[in-house]
Order: C-alpha cells, then sequence, then structure tokens
C-alpha cells in the first residue's frame, strides 16, 4: 500500500526517508483515585520507530498507551503527536488507530464492515473506499474473508482483520496492547514477524505494548523497559539485554533468569570464593554480581577465545535438553544457579567446576543499582 | 409393506426402550413421575383458564349455566356469536378502545425506551457524582406498590391540565416504564465489551456515534425485549387508565372490558370474547419476545 500522506503540514523526516511523528511524553502521570499507575514518565518516540513497552501487569505500560489513545485522561504532564499538543484532545480527534488484546471486532459487521467503518468518518468516495479495503484485505490476506463474520473466523484470522482495521486510514500512529497475546506459540512468532515488516513497510511510528520479553526484544527498534509505574530503561533490545541498568531490568530480561550471587566481604557465598583469586574484577561496594546463564560454563567443556574466570564447586542437580541447547541447574549452599550450553558435561549430584564470561559479569550495588 | 411396518415398529419399540433405559440412569422412576405429576399440576393451573376464557368466548350463556357442567363443549354448541356482538355494538366501541391501547403503548414504550437508553448508558458507562444513587434508586420504584402513586400522580396530572387526556396516561406508563427499561438496557449495556466502544472512538467516531453506530446495533436484542415488555406493561394497565380516563372514547381494553358488563346482558361471553381479542397480541409478543431473550442471554459468546 502507498503511503498516502494526509498530515503533510507537519510531519517531519524519518531516519529511512518515510514520514512518521513523533509522540512526546513529558512528565506525565496517571493516577486513580488513590493508586499512582504512571509515575512521572518523560520519553520521546522517533518518528517511524517501532516502540515496544515492556514490563510485568500492572507496571503501568497499558494505561500509558491508553494515554497516547485518549482512552485515558493525563493526571499531569502533556503529551504531544507531532508539533501537536493532545492531551487534552478526545481520542476520536487524535488520528491515532489501535490494536486491541481482545482484537474488538464489531461483531455486528462482517469483516468488510469491520475495515470500512474507520472509513467512514474520511472524506473519500466510495470507490477509493472499496480500493482499499481490497488493498489492505490483500495484504493482509484476507481477501477471502470480507463477507465473513468476525464470530466465523479463527483467533489469527481475527488479529489480521484488527489490524487491517488500524491501517487502512493510515493514522498517525499506530498503538498496540499485546497483539499477539491470544495466538498460540507458533502462530505468535510467524504474526509477529509479518507485523514487524509490516511497520517497516509503512513506516508509521508505533508503540507496542507487551508482557513478552522475546516479542519485545525481537521486534523493537528501542524498548522501555517498565516497573511500577516507572521507566526502568530505554534502549535498543540488545542495550537493555547487556547493559541493563538495574537489577530489576536483569532479571526481568533473560530466560532462565540472570543468577544473582550475593558479594559479602569481597567474596562469594559468605566469602568462601575470595572474587580477586577467581579472577572477578568488580567495583568494592557490589553486593551482588549477576551471571547469565550463556555467560557461564561447566569445566571440561571446550572453551572458546573468551576470558573466563577460575573454577568455583558447584553441585549438578538436573540437566535439561532443549534440543538446541542444554539447561543444568547447579546448587551451591542452597542457592540455585543456572546455565545454558551448547555443550555440558556431568551426572546429577555431581561437584563441577563453573567458570564466568569475565567480560559478561555485572555488578551490582546494595540498592540493585548497576555499577 | 406389512414387514415394513413391523420392522420399524419393532425399531421404535426398541429405541424407546433403550432410551428409557437410558434415562432411568439419570434419575430414578418415582423423581421422573414426581417432576412430570408437579409439571402438570402447574401447567393445569396456568394453562386451564386460558382454555376456560377460550370456551366461554365461543358457546352460549346457557351452556355455562347448564345443570351438569361439561368441560369440553360439543361442536355444535361453539359459534362466533359474542364475536359478532362485540365487534357489531353501537354502544361499545370496543375497537376504539383496541386502538386506543394500541397507540398509547406504542407510544409510551417508544418514549420510555428512547429515554432509557440513554439513561442506562449513562449508569453502564459514564462516571458522575450520584450515579450509584440513581442506578438503585430505579430499583427502589418497584418496591410501592403502584396504588401508592395514584394520588400524587393524579395530582400532577391534575396541575398539568392531562386529566382524561391520552398524553396524560402516556407520560403515566412512561414513568412506569422508564425504571424498567434502565434496569435491562443497563445490564445488557454493561455486558457490551468496553473495548468494542473504545475501538470505535479510535476509528473516529465521537461518543454519540459510538453508541448509535456500534453499542445500539450490539444491543438489538435487549432493546427489542424492552420495548415489547414495555408495550405489555402498558397494554395490560388497569390502574392508572381507570383513574385518569373518563370518557368511553378515550377507553383502553383492560377498562373498556370491565365497562362491557354494564353494556351487555349475556355478559360472560361477551367479556371473554373480548379477552382473547386482548390476549392474542400479547401472545404474538410473548412468542417473539422469546426469541430475542435467548439471544439476549446467551449474548458474549464471541470467544
Amino acid at each position: 500500500m502507498a503511503q498516502l500522506d494526509t498530515h503533510t503540514d507537519d510531519s517531519e523526516p524519518n531516519i529511512d526517508g518515510s514520514s512518521g511523528y513523533r509522540i512526546s511524553l513529558e512528565s506525565v502521570s496517571k493516577h486513580f483515585d488513590d493508586t499512582v499507575a504512571v509515575n512521572d514518565i518523560s520519553l520521546e518516540v522517533q518518528p517511524g520507530e517501532l516502540l515496544v513497552f515492556l514490563g510485568p501487569s500492572g507496571c503501568g505500560k497499558t494505561t500509558t498507551l491508553r494515554m497516547i489513545a485518549g482512552l485515558e485522561t493525563v493526571t499531569e504532564g502533556t503529551i504531544s503527536i507531532g508539533t501537536e499538543d493532545v492531551t487534552q484532545t478526545l481520542p476520536q480527534d487524535r488520528d491515532v488507530s489501535m490494536v486491541f488484546q481482545s482484537y474488538a471486532l464489531y461483531p455486528h459487521k462482517t469483516v468488510r464492515g469491520n475495515l470500512a467503518f474507520p472509513l467512514g468518518k474520511m472524506d473519500i468516495d466510495d470507490e477509493t473506499k472499496e480500493q482499499k479495503i481490497e488493498e489492505v484485505a490483500e495484504m493482509l490476506e484476507i481477501t477471502d474473508l470480507l463477507e465473513k463474520n468476525p464470530n466465523q473466523l479463527s483467533g489469527g484470522q481475527r488479529q489480521r482483520v484488527a489490524v487491517g482495521r488500524t491501517i487502512i486510514r493510515e493514522p498517525r500512529v499506530f498503538l498496540l496492547d499485546e497483539p499477539l497475546s491470544n495466538l498460540d506459540a507458533k502462530l505468535r512468532v510467524q504474526t509477529r514477524a509479518q507485523l514487524h515488516s509490516l511497520q517497516r513497510r509503512l513506516g508509521t511510528t508505533t508503540v507496542y505494548v507487551t508482557h513478552d520479553q522475546e516479542e519485545a526484544l525481537s521486534i523493537a527498534d528501542r524498548v522501555v523497559i517498565m516497573n511500577e509505574g516507572e521507566i526502568k530503561q530505554v534502549g535498543t533490545p540488545e542495550e537493555v539485554y547487556t547493559n541493563p541498568n538495574d537489577e530489576f531490568v536483569a532479571t526481568f530480561l533473560g530466560d532462565p533468569a540472570i543468577n544473582l550471587i550475593d558479594v559479602s566481604d569481597g567474596g562469594l557465598f559468605d566469602g568462601e570464593v575470595p572474587m580477586e583469586e577467581i579472577g572477578i574484577d568488580v567495583p568494592t561496594e557490589t553486593a551482588r554480581i549477576g551471571v547469565r546463564p550463556e555467560d557461564a560454563i561447566i569445566d571440561g567443556v571446550s572453551t572458546s577465545e573468551k576470558k573466563f574466570t577460575d573454577p568455583v564447586t558447584f553441585e549438578l542437580d538436573v540437566i535439561e535438553p532443549l534440543g538446541h541447547t542444554y539447561e543444568a541447574t547447579l546448587e551451591r549452599a542452597g542457592r540455585l544457579f543456572s546455565i545454558q550450553s551448547e555443550d555440558v558435561t556431568g551426572e546429577p549430584g555431581e561437584s563441577v567446576q563453573v567458570r564466568f564470561d569475565t567480560d559478561q559479569i555485572l555488578a551490582f550495588d546494595a540498592t540493585g543499582r548497576r555499577i | 409393506m406389512l414387514e415394513n411396518i413391523i420392522t420399524m415398529a419393532t425399531q421404535a419399540v426398541n429405541d424407546l426402550s433403550h432410551r428409557l433405559r437410558r434415562r432411568s440412569i439419570e434419575a430414578p422412576l418415582w423423581e421422573r413421575l414426581a417432576f412430570y405429576l408437579t409439571l402438570a399440576v402447574v401447567g393445569f393451573v396456568s394453562v386451564f383458564p386460558f382454555y376456560w376464557m377460550g370456551v366461554t368466548s365461543l358457546v352460549d350463556e346457557t351452556w355455562l349455566y347448564q345443570t351438569t357442567p361439561q368441560a369440553i363443549p360439543a361442536l355444535a354448541d361453539l359459534s362466533l356469536e359474542n364475536y359478532w356482538t362485540l365487534f357489531g355494538s353501537e354502544t361499545v366501541p370496543f375497537v376504539q378502545y383496541f386502538l386506543n391501547s394500541l397507540f398509547i403503548g406504542t407510544v409510551s414504550a417508544a418514549l420510555g425506551l428512547s429515554f432509557a437508553i440513554f439513561g442506562a448508558y449513562s449508569f453502564a458507562r459514564l462516571e458522575y457524582p450520584g450515579r450509584w444513587i440513581f442506578s438503585r434508586g430505579v430499583l427502589v420504584n418497584y418496591m410501592f406498590a403502584g396504588i401508592l402513586l395514584v394520588i400524587p400522580i393524579f395530582q400532577i396530572l391534575v396541575t398539568l391540565d392531562l386529566v382524561n387526556n391520552r398524553l396524560g396516561i402516556i407520560v403515566t406508563h412512561f414513568i412506569f416504564v422508564i425504571p424498567l427499561g434502565l434496569y435491562l438496557l443497563g445490564n445488557y449495556f454493561r455486558s457490551v465489551p468496553r473495548e468494542i466502544e473504545e475501538a470505535g472512538l479510535m476509528d473516529g467516531y465521537s461518543r454519540l456515534e459510538v453508541i448509535a453506530r456500534i453499542t445500539i446495533p450490539m444491543s438489538k436484542p435487549a432493546i427489542v425485549a424492552t420495548y415489547m415488555y414495555a408495550f405489555l406493561l402498558s397494554w395490560n394497565e388497569y390502574l392508572y387508565a381507570s383513574v385518569i380516563l373518563r370518557d368511553q372514547g378515550l377507553y383502553t381494553l383492560p377498562i373498556g372490558i370491565e365497562q362491557l358488563q354494564y353494556a351487555f346482558q349475556n355478559v360472560w361471553g361477551d367479556v371473554m370474547a373480548a379477552s382473547v381479542v386482548t390476549t392474542i397480541p400479547v401472545l404474538f409478543i410473548f412468542l417473539y419476545l422469546q426469541r430475542y431473550l435467548v439471544e439476549g442471554l446467551s449474548f458474549g459468546n464471541m470467544d
């Protein structure tokens, strides 16, 4: 579909030349009675960017999206799209469109009726409308579903109709609220890729909300990690994964989760393993170190050219083959430690020697901040 | 040929015994007997008055006063005499009653419904101070016996000069339709997923347009059901109509039927013929309504 830009008046150039709109949130807060859902967040969504809000449920990500949509009022702060302040603008006047988690298709209308509905408020003739419906239907491969009712469609088909209804109007901004959470695992991965390439092609600024980190990291240009109404970190998927700001971000991302080991008196495991001796170099105020499961190896397997620490003794609990890789659970002093590696050796119950990739060790202070 | 019939009969008997045996697993015999017996008693009590109404309207008064009463009249005893009397009468404008009831019911139900839609929507979706009081207060209305309000309402109508006036009775019925409509529609609107309305807003439509183009079409079963309930409420209403309406030309069916006994001599047949004519629309409405009630109750199966 050609990008028919109806908003040339204040459009801004995008990185790849297509037009998109910037979204700015300045000190935005949202209170529901006594609870603070979103607490003073400021953020810029770049023109044409696909920005993903990621966080546990109740972290305020959906509320933030709904404030951009205009479906929730803003308690404090301002939201602007392009150069226009939309904080007080009604949702129907914001020229943004949204895919809802439940898809929210109109059950009393056919697929064609659903797609045509947003066009009803546009100043275009019937022929253009028909043409747009055909184009979008073709693009999403739902042409043969046009005369069906939403309740006759499968989950994946409904999802595509919902996406179609969102893009047909060519709005300034797409908002997607957990658009894939009602699909089964396989379809989710496939649809995710389709959404991604669709967004690339249209070049429309997109805000995407999900609680699924894999989804977020795979699709996002930049990820916003939220917790308890606050932004914890903003960055590219790579940045937030390898370079987390704090323990929350570090533990929230990654499956299995990052291993956190308490540090006392410059040593691990109540000082039993002095860090200096095994070659871990972290600031003195370090209260915990984090090692991702893929950044540790069981001694004895072939090592690459990475730099590893001296071995630390653990007891091997379980080895689970995952097909392309193994996941091993180890234990020491009642603490579990997981390793994900292409190669593991040893039998459950045995003592094994574990080495950490020195470059990937993350150090956190007593408040959980990364140092 | 005969063989076929025998095979089919045997088959049927087998099926039946099979089904009976299967059912006997579900509930023991005495339980089923008790169930059907109760059903029969309740069924008889509710249906017999209608049957008797029908019979009385079709026979001559002398048949009713026989020394040995009969439950089923002979075919020869039946006639449409009472109906001819009813519709052919010069003194009783029965057709006029029918039209009055139809007009008052149609208008008061439509008026009530159009107000109730917006009120119910506000209960279901909008937030404003006092909403709770309003939405609960509606139900309090039903705790009053209708007769308690006769005098206040009558006084209001006197002040407005609406006594003995069709508008007066329409306004009165409207008052009683509103709470019913608010209650039924409020519940239904709450069952319409909020996200579907929000999708309408995101698609560029205002709140009112969303109500008109999404909420109301999606609530069609509830709206039709509410309209018909409202219509029946007005159609069957006796008390207020008898207090407010004075001129015979304005009478609705319930008071019209009452007036019949002054107009005719062999009154039972005529009264029952009038009752049958009054009941027929109700019957049709309920048959039609039933479909919507089922639809209304099974709503929400989108997923």
